[in-house]
């Protein structure tokens, strides 16, 4: 009787702790589940939030009033840079206006002017503030008209083409 | 035996289920914790977002010069937007929800809370002489403005108040001509005062009885007198003056300052995106300081009189940049002398257009 009841004792401790195991596995599982699930939220989220940033940048910077042209437009182009404005703003950001202030429109980022006609080999890099670390980059491209003044006689400027490249890091 | 065995099955039968009860409890204590728990971070992660959205509705708006925009926050209708503006950074968000966007770049001018369906967004250039930067107005339909005056301005504010191309955006404002018989229209909350008479709204003076019953924080006035500003709040039935403060600009029609000064819910607010206009023009003008140094020296400035004209920019230019950083630094008191200068290098770019040198801008 005695050997018997031990038994019955040990078969329910038994079934105690395989429900448990068995509950705590599910619950493991839910919880590394649920853990894989916010961490791809959290990355979607900041790779859309980066997105977000390289289009807010680029639209930031193309009008900018430190490079736009005077006459904001210039048809047919309706987005237009001023090259002299632009070489005098690369100077100005070489002190500390940077980290002073340009860094609060553009964060980390680097922003190049590439001509592309007629002379393919004139690129300007206007703003550089890499991140060394950075997780995730986005590149976004705007083509825009860019007027020199410097190199024509009169009111009239010389009309270059080329883009804008915006990259920027997370 | 058997009698044993029976009281034994009583006592597991009811030990089982309170060992399901007690399980099931803590297993749905954890499940009800973790939705609790979510659905915080969901509510905090939508204001964030909001706020996130509406940054870059302010960047765009403020990017793309002299636009209307209306915005759509019929899903914000509970919840109240807030503004604040202090040392050059201001801070914009949903009260009690999420993280606030705080900027220090956009000179923003609004009322101190905004509860409503829809914002008004305008934007409009600030110019000393050239472009610094771009002011943007966050108002709302919920907010009547009450012009006093026959100011051209007041003309002028009346034309801008509808848009061309957005139809809906509509400002709510009423011209009146006796302040003190003025009814205010029902379903507004907050009402702004425009007083271009300069007159209208005295400190001490008595608030019109259509507002007297409203709440301090709804009612508002601005007085513009002798290039300055002076800003009112209301404390019970008498005006209260927050002070004057001066304003720097050239003129003109669809002058950025002075809309600054109306959309601006108080001095403070007003100030504040000023100072950040001014560090912006601090940059500005040092990149016009370096083209008007590369313009001189270009070949369409050697032609015919453009030497002569040319040879008294660059000066200018480094003054104006001198000014700009002494302003920036030291608002109001030194900026005087900036829209002085302004008006020369506008006058001497005029000159270069007329006599077809390269102009400056």
């Amino acid at each position: 009787m005695i050997l018997k009841k031990t038994k019955q004792g040990q078969i329910h401790i038994t079934e105690t702790i395989a429900v448990l195991f068995i509950f705590f596995v599910l619950l493991f599982f839910g919880l590394v589940f649920y853990y894989k699930y916010v961490d791809v939220s959290a990355k979607e989220q900041l790779a859309e939030n980066l997105e977000r940033r390289a289009v807010d940048s680029t639209t930031r910077f193309i009008f900018l009033p430190e490079v736009q042209c005077t006459q904001r437009e210039l048809p047919p182009f309706p987005y237009c840079l001023d090259l002299l404005k632009l070489s005098a703003f690369k100077d100005v950001l070489s002190g500390d206006a940077l980290d002073e202030y340009y860094f609060h429109l553009f964060s980390f980022a680097k922003i190049t002017v590439q001509e592309v006609y007629p002379d393919p080999a004139r690129s300007w890099v206007v703003y550089d503030k890499p991140k060394i670390d950075y997780s995730n980059k986005k590149v976004t491209y705007f083509s825009a008209a860019l007027e020199d003044a410097s190199v024509s006689g009169g009111a009239e400027p010389v009309v270059h083409f080329g883009y804008v490249v915006m990259e920027v890091y997370s | 035996m058997n009698r044993i065995f029976s009281q034994r099955g009583q006592l597991d039968l009811p030990f089982n289920w309170i060992y399901v009860l007690l399980a099931g409890g803590v297993i749905l204590l954890f499940f009800v914790g973790v939705v609790v728990k979510q659905k915080d971070v969901a509510t905090q992660q939508l204001g964030t977002d909001i706020n996130q959205i509406l940054s870059s509705i302010a960047t765009a708006a403020a990017a793309a010069e002299s636009t209307k925009v209306v915005v759509e926050t019929s899903g914000l209708a509970d919840d109240v937007l807030y503004f604040e503006c202090r040392n050059a950074q201001t801070e914009y968000g949903i009260k009690g929800k999420g993280s606030p966007v705080t900027d220090p770049i956009i000179p923003l001018f609004a009322p101190a809370e905004i509860n409503s369906r829809e914002l008004l967004l305008w934007s409009l250039p600030y110019l000393l002489p050239y472009k610094v930067t771009d002011f943007l107005y966050i108002t709302a339909p919920t907010i009547q403005y009450i012009l006093v005056g026959n100011d051209a301005r007041v003309q002028e504010f009346l034309k801008e108040s509808k848009s061309g191309q957005q139809e809906k955006f509509v400002l709510s404002v009423a011209k009146t001509d006796d302040l003190s018989s003025f009814s205010p229209q029902k379903g507004k909350q907050s009402f702004r005062i425009i007083d271009y008479t300069g007159l209208a709204v005295q400190s001490g003076g008595i608030v019109p009885v259509g507002l007297q019953s409203l709440e301090d924080r709804q009612v508002s006035a601005v007085t513009f007198n002798s290039g300055a500003a002076t800003f009112f709040v209301k404390k019970g039935t008498v005006w209260q003056s927050e002070g004057s403060t001066p304003l720097f600009s050239l003129g003109g029609d669809l002058d950025a300052v002075y809309y600054a000064a109306v959309f601006s819910g108080h001095k403070e607010m007003f100030e504040c995106g000023m100072q950040k206009a001014f560090q912006r023009l601090k940059y500005v003008s040092d990149v016009y300081e370096k083209k008007g140094l590369a313009l001189e020296n270009s070949p369409g400035a050697q032609e015919g009189n453009c030497p002569v004209l040319f040879s008294g920019l660059p000066g200018l230019l480094l003054a104006h940049h001198g000014d700009s950083t002494l302003c920036s630094e030291f608002y109001p008191e030194n900026c005087v002398s900036l829209v002085q200068k302004s008006g020369e290098i506008r006058s001497l770019n005029q000159q270069l257009f007329s006599a077809n040198c390269p102009p400056l801008y």
